[in-house]
């Protein structure tokens, strides 16, 4: 779904990161399950949601 | 070496010679230190670009093609950039796209392509809300 928002807007960028190979990453963002999604470094969503509610998020997080 | 098997190798065949519309590139950085599956990552995905003519694979080097690395902002490797013929919708993978993952990548390549997300008039709309960078990020596992 990520990948989809970047694709119809040009102002967003997707990264998709596999948890095990980057550690650190996954160390400074708190990945205890997956999938998780962080949202500009101020939003979280943890688990697979609906697209209304990965909107929702999405929208929180760019108007926080 | 061919991973993909028989099997989903034609399936994929038919599946981008049906649904594929404009070209898309798949922009390759590997690196040759401290990179897990650079090799494997690589192996997979020429092997999908090698099932259409749409894709094109480019391949750049971490350490060495600074420029690249600069222009596509990326940060670690492996990395796996779906983009178009002339744009790049931002779309990044960082890993070996393995078992639900690889998935994705498929699907991402078909969208960029038909440049869609396949999301709901109101999503669309709602997201043209979002006027300044933003970055999502998504943690997955190989599973």
């Amino acid at each position: 779904m990520a990948y989809s928002f970047a694709i119809v807007n040009d102002n967003i960028t997707a990264e998709v990161i596999e948890t095990q190979e980057f550690i650190n990453l996954s160390e400074k963002y708190k990945i205890y399950s997956v999938p998780k999604t962080i949202m500009n470094d101020n939003g979280e969503v943890v688990g697979a949601v609906p697209e209304s509610i990965f909107l929702n998020k999405a929208m929180e997080s760019y108007n926080s | 070496m061919a991973l993909l098997s028989e099997e989903d190798s034609a399936y994929l065949k038919k599946e981008f010679s049906e649904k594929l519309k404009e070209n898309v590139k798949i922009i390759f950085f590997k690196s040759e230190d401290a990179c897990m599956y650079c090799k494997e990552t690589k192996d997979i995905i020429t092997e999908v670009a090698s099932l259409s003519d749409k894709i094109s694979f480019i391949e750049y080097d971490f350490d060495e093609d600074k420029e690249a690395v600069k222009k596509y902002a990326v940060k670690r490797t492996p990395a796996i950039i779906i983009a178009g013929e002339d744009k790049d919708y931002g779309i990044r993978f960082y890993g070996i796209p393995a078992g639900h993952e690889f998935t994705s990548i498929i699907t991402a390549i078909k969208n960029v392509s038909n440049k869609t997300g396949n999301l709901t008039e109101n999503t669309l709309s709602k997201l043209k809300e979002i006027t300044k960078p933003f970055n999502i990020q998504v943690f997955v596992t190989p599973t």
